[in-house]
Formats: structure tokens, sequence, C-alpha cells
């Protein structure tokens, strides 16, 4: 049974503008790693917004276990319901890692006794060193922003992670290691992990890959895991 | 919870911008709170020398309503004439009101004037100006060299009751008594070699045949200069005149009487408070006092004028409150923009990862709030401790600016007279407009002479007002001006709630253009066009 489902949705910027994405019908299951993938300017992260509803679509919806996440409120949804790695990590500059991420915990409402203790432990075992929690997280690595940006994503435990270009400013060991998490989210944890990339390496390591053009219009309901089966 | 960490932390992690955004609520709080507090000390001073003045009031004519005329047009000169004709209350109808429940004590006196058959008028300005304005009446009688008044009772001799005059030789004449007895001043029994027990024939100006003895019973001495000159300026007890003669009042009435003298009779009223002054006038009226009366205290006028520093004061700190607080607000408008505008990142973020615009808002709320009030409670009390010095510096500037500008304006008492509405203003377009009413210069007159009186009566405003009033020429600089010039207390409980307030304003202005600049923002918007 499908976690999250698109159903005939479409979306253009501007009211009666260029449809950037058109009857889009997809669905997405827990435990995998799905890889949106297509060439620039196709809509891949036009439809990750959609996903994490920071933008509504023009026409169709975004069903999360049946719900139409438009319906009901969308920073509920999003502080809850997906856990989101930007492309550019988007942390909170004058934080610190553990501050990121244990803000992140305070907005989901997750009502534990030592948030930060648990805040240190996941970037930890994300890789982040110890001397690195406490300072502030411009002045990390790009690598460690990316693991900061996933752990601020996961510490809530959504059901859903959505990342954008995730390893796009890493090197290829550091984009190694960021797969291996998310493969460890995805297959050990459960989660559904939708990815947006540039990178065949990357769509290579997914479960499902998903071209956005094809999606676009072209790809029906059903049909992805089929129709793109990994290897 | 969480927002409200947040907040603080964030004031925290922005120091230079909380510092800044503080620095300008502080500026803004101290500034408002020196204001309040100036405006606060001119009130409770106000307040305060009310309750402890002694008030004397009269009932005079109200210049003002006579010179209004009918349907907003200027009244023509013979209604004017008509409404000074007949001014002059009768000692029944002050008596009438003398009954009503705000008065407290009531008394009168009679003036006219007279020549003398064997003695000379001391032609001196010894009197500083009791001459001139010797008394109600003396403008018409001018051919009058003494002015006799007679007194109802020893309250009306406030000048011995006060000690600036004083029986040097014999005694006062009997309170009530019908003797034909008096007091004359220690100059004139002087100039004429008169000494008590000695007789004074008086003959009536008008008509010589008429004429009646006194006897001398006692000879005062002014003790006090400056009352002196006070007293001469209203006319009056007129201590300050030499030629003033002074006798019970049922003496008075025999001699006009029997030398057919024209008595010009006024009344005085002491009040217990302020309010029952307040209240005299609307009970008078009620009771059947005609509408072209009004009532003056010159304790009041005299206090008020004190106060006129300090009125000053309080009226620039008021614009300058509204100034700062609206530069201020403006200020703090722009700057809570621009920091909206420069935490727009972060905005886009909190809305990404699941933060309510409408949290968002409150977190921006809280911060404002929080150094607000850090600020304002800081501004406060360094506002409110140095409220008091420096009120009173500023006030010294407002005392010596208000005196220079009256001494500018022809003599210390420039600013006095000039004032419209004044109601020595108003007596002396009383005395050129009407020269030939003795009935409206006597009831001025009065109100003048014992308002003069009573004046001494309050706090140190004697010799002030004389200062002002007189001769420009004569009496000299702006030093006699005897305003308030210093305060004891300044902020208070009210300022504190007014600070408060203002707190309120600023925390409502500044989270209100937080909230409007998070509401507009989209995150998604926001995070794509991120640099």
């Amino acid at each position: 049974m499908s976690l999250m489902k698109i159903e005939d949705m479409s979306f253009a910027y501007s009211a009666g503008g260029r449809k950037i994405l058109e009857h889009v019908n997809a669905e997405f299951e827990e435990g995998k790693i799905y890889a949106l993938v297509g060439r620039s300017g196709a809509g891949k992260t036009t439809l990750l917004s959609l996903l994490a509803a920071l933008t509504h679509p023009t026409e169709g919806s975004i069903y999360v276990n049946d719900e139409d996440i438009f319906k009901g409120d969308t920073y509920k949804y999003r502080c809850k319901d997906v856990g989101i790695v930007f492309q550019n990590y988007n942390l909170l500059p004058k934080m610190n890692a553990v501050e990121n991420v244990v803000l992140s915990m305070d907005i989901a409402g997750i009502d534990l006794p030592d948030k930060k203790q648990r805040a240190k432990d996941l970037l930890i075992s994300l890789g982040i060193a110890e001397y690195d929690l406490d300072r502030p997280v411009l002045q990390l690595s790009g690598g460690q922003q990316q693991r900061v940006a996933m752990a601020r994503a996961i510490s809530y435990e959504p059901p859903i992670i959505l990342a954008d270009e995730p390893t796009g400013n890493l090197d290829d060991s550091t984009e190694k290691d960021i797969m291996a998490i998310f493969e460890d989210m995805a297959h050990r944890a459960g989660k559904c992990v939708i990815i947006v990339t540039h990178s065949k390496q990357i769509a290579n390591m997914a479960d499902v890959k998903i071209p956005i053009d094809e999606l676009n219009v072209h790809i029906k309901d059903n049909s992805l895991a089929e129709s793109h089966p990994v290897n | 919870m969480y927002i409200f960490r947040n907040a603080m932390a964030n004031i925290r992690r922005s120091k230079g911008r909380s510092i800044l955004f503080g620095v300008i609520v502080f500026i803004i709080a101290i500034s408002a709170c020196l204001a309040l507090s100036i405006r606060a000390a001119a009130e409770t001073t106000r307040a305060e020398g009310l309750k402890d003045l002694s008030i004397t009031g009269n009932i005079t004519l109200d210049m003002d309503e006579i010179m209004q005329g009918e349907g907003g047009q200027p009244p023509s000169k013979s209604d004017m004439r008509k409404g000074f004709q007949n001014s002059e209350l009768s000692l029944t109808e002050l008596e009438k009101y003398s009954e009503l429940s705000s008065v407290k004590s009531f008394y009168y006196t009679g003036s006219t004037s007279a020549n003398a058959s064997k003695i000379e008028a001391v032609s001196s300005s010894e009197g500083m100006g009791g001459g001139r304005m010797g008394g109600p009446g003396m403008d018409q009688e001018s051919s009058g060299d003494f002015t006799i008044t007679g007194y109802s009772s020893d309250e009306a001799m406030t000048q011995f009751a006060n000690g600036n005059a004083e029986i040097t030789d014999g005694k006062l004449f009997t309170e009530g008594t019908e003797d034909l007895t008096c007091v004359i001043s220690s100059s004139l029994a002087t100039y004429n070699s008169l000494k008590v027990g000695d007789t004074i024939k008086f003959v009536n100006p008008s008509d010589t045949s008429k004429t009646f003895k006194v006897k001398v019973v006692g000879i005062y001495k002014q003790t006090n200069s400056s009352s002196s000159d006070q007293q001469g300026r209203g006319g009056g007890m007129m201590m300050g005149n030499s030629n003033n003669i002074y006798m019970s009042y049922a003496a008075l009435e025999k001699i006009a009487k029997s030398a057919s003298l024209d008595v010009a009779t006024r009344g005085s009223y002491t009040f217990a408070s302020y309010e029952d002054y307040q209240k005299f006038e609307s009970q008078a009226h009620e009771a059947g006092l005609d509408s072209k009366y009004t009532v003056e205290s010159m304790d009041v006028n005299n206090y008020e004028h004190q106060l006129q520093p300090l009125e000053n004061l309080s009226t620039y700190a008021k614009y300058f409150l509204i100034i700062m607080l609206v530069i201020g607000g403006a200020v703090l408008l722009i700057l809570t923009m621009f920091s909206i505008r420069e935490r727009k990142y972060e905005i886009g973020v909190l809305a990404a990862i699941g933060m309510d615009k409408k949290k968002i808002s409150r977190q921006f709320i809280y911060e404002i709030a929080a150094i607000s009030m850090i600020a304002i409670m800081l501004g406060g009390v360094i506002g409110s401790l140095s409220s008091v010095p420096v009120t009173n510096k500023l006030l010294a500037s407002s005392v010596s600016s208000t005196q220079s500008e009256s001494f500018d304006r022809g003599g210390p008492g420039g600013q006095q007279d000039g004032m419209p509405g004044d109601p020595q203003d108003r007596q002396d377009q009383d005395d050129q407009s009407n020269s030939d009413s003795t009935e409206v210069q006597a009831t001025s007159a009065t109100t003048n002479s014992s308002d003069a009186d009573s004046s001494t009566d309050s706090a140190s405003d004697s010799g002030t007002t004389t200062a002002d009033r007189g001769d420009g020429d004569r009496m000299g600089g702006p030093g006699m001006q005897d305003y308030v010039d210093s305060v004891t207390s300044a902020a208070n409980m009210k300022v504190t709630l007014e600070m408060i307030l203002v707190g309120l304003a600023l925390i409502a202005v500044s989270g209100t253009a937080a909230m409007s600049g998070v509401m507009k923002y989209d995150p998604l918007q926001i995070l794509t066009t991120r640099d």
C-alpha cells in the first residue's frame, strides 16, 4: 500500500501560465528510496516542493495515508510527516548543529526529557564529530552541514524524507556516506526516501528511478516501479 | 515554551541587532519618562499648591462675556456701557452668595475718598503704586487726597493678621465699631505731626460743606516692603499708600451717610479648598448671579502665574514626548522592517521545517517585547532617578526664559499683563474703557485689593506679583519674579503606568511590523531566491 500518492496533479507558477507539471500521477511506498531524475528545468525541485507542501498544485493533489495534504495544516505536515533535506542545507546559521536539530524537534512537538542529548546522539551517529556539535553550522564543511540537515530532517522521525540534490556539493566519498545514511533510513528504518538528483550514481543506488519527463503526462498510474526497476 | 526560549536565544545570538534596538527603545524610554515626569511634576505641584492655598475669591465683571456681544458680533459702545452700568453688587447681594455651601467665610470692605482740612497728603511715591491705584473709585474721585477704607472684620485686614503691617503706636480700631476711629500710616503721621488721640477733619471733595471728624487711635507701619508694594497695586487695603486711612466698615457707613460720600463696597469670599472655589461660581449663578459676573481669585491667579515656567516646561515636554514617540516609533518601525527583511531567510527556513507563521511572528514579538521591556525598565529607572534634577535644571532655564521674556515685554509684569483673559489685564481694560463707571472700577479694584491681601497667605508669592504688576522701570528686573523654580518629586505611579503604556505601544508598533513582515513572506520563494 502506498504511503504517498500524487493524483492527476498539475502545476504552473502563474494562473494560466505554462504548466511545469501536468497530470502527474505517482505513488510512493515506505522502505524505498525513490530517485527523481531529469534534465534541469524539468520540474524536479518543483515536484519536491509540492511533495513538501511548500507550494500548492494548480490541479490535483497529493495524499499521504489517503489524506489530502493541502486540505490539512501544511505546517503540521511539514513538521511531522516529512523531513526535508534542502540542496543548500538551509540550516539556521546562527545556531550550532545541536540547536538546529533540537529546534526541529521542538517544532514537531517532540516531548522528550533530553532533546539535546538525542540530537547529539543523532548527529554523532550521522558522522558529526563531538567537537563540532557546538560550533555554528556555518563553520562546518559542506558534508557536515548536509549531515546536520539530514539529522534535522529525521530527528522527529517523519515517515517521508525528501532530499533535493543531497550530494550535489559533496565529494564522492561523502556522497557515498550520505547515500548510506539514506539507505539506512529507508531499508532499516522503513522511511520513504524521495531524492531529487542529477547524479546517475545516486539514481542507480535508489530502489526506484523516476525520470521526471516520463512522469510528467506520459507516465501512468502504478507503472513507475515496473517501468523503471533499479538495475 | 520553545518559542520563547528560541526568542531569548536569538537575542543573545544577534547581540548587535538587539543592542541597537534596545538603545533606540532606551532613548525613547528615558525621554518619555523625563517628559512624563515633568508633566507629572507640574500636575503634582499645581494640585498640592492649590490644596495648600488659602483662597479668597471675588465676584467680578466677566469682561469676556461683556465684550462678546451677541450673535458673534462685537458689542457696541452703548452695549458695553450698559454692561458696566449698575454692575456693582450691593452688600445684600454679596452677603446672599456668602450663604452658599462652598463659602467658608465672607468679609467685605468699603472705600471712599475725601480731603482733609488741616493735614496734607503725603505726596511722594512712597506708596509704590498705591497712589494711582489707591482704591475703588479713586480715579473717579481724584479730587480726594485720602482714601478711607472700612473693614467689616479683623479677618478682612489680612495685612495685620499676616504681620505685613503692625500697629506701632496706639491700637487698632475695635472690630465692627461705629465709633469714628481710624488708624493712619506712620508716614502720614510723621508728615503731619499727628499722634494717637488727634482728630482729623475730612471734607467731602464734591461738597466742601460736608465734613466729618475721625479720631486717630493707632499708627501702623509696613513691616514687609514687598508686600507693601503688592497691596498698593490692587487698591483695596492699600497698605502701600501712606494716605490710606483705615476704620471699621460700620464707621465708614456712618460717615458716608452723614457726609454724603459714595462708598464702593466689595465682598471677599474665602474657600476651604480649590474645589469649593471652583464650585462657587456655578452655585452663585444658580443662586441668581447674572452671567456678566464671574468669580476670580488672585490667589489662584498668582499661584498659576508662579507655575507658569513649570507649565511652559510641561507643555514643551508634551510636544517633545509626542515628537519623540512619533520619531522613535517610526525609527523602530523601520528598524523592525529592515530586521525582518534581513531575517527573511530564517523565516523561510522556519516555515519550511514546519513552524507556523503565527508562531514565527510570536517569536519575533517575544524578542521585541523582551528587549523593549528591558530597555524601558532601564530607561524608566534612569529617567525616574534623574527626573527631579533634570526637571529642576530645565525649570531653571524656563524660569529664566519666562523672566527675560516678561522683562522684554516692558517690565516684570509684562507677561502677566499681556496674557489674554488675565484678570489684571481685564481690570486695565476696564479702567481704560470705562473710566466713567465707578461701579466697575470699584468692583474690579476690590478684586485686586482683597486678592492682594489674601495672596500673602499663599506660599511665597508675595512680592513677586508686585514686581510683575508694578511699573517695570521702577521695580526693576526679572529677579523680582517669584516663580516655582524647583520640584521635589517628578516620577510617580502615574508615570510608571504611562511608561508601561508607552512600552506596550512601542511593542505593538514593532510587533505589528514584524508580524506583517513574517506573514507576507513565502518560504519557498525565500529559499529559492536565496543567494
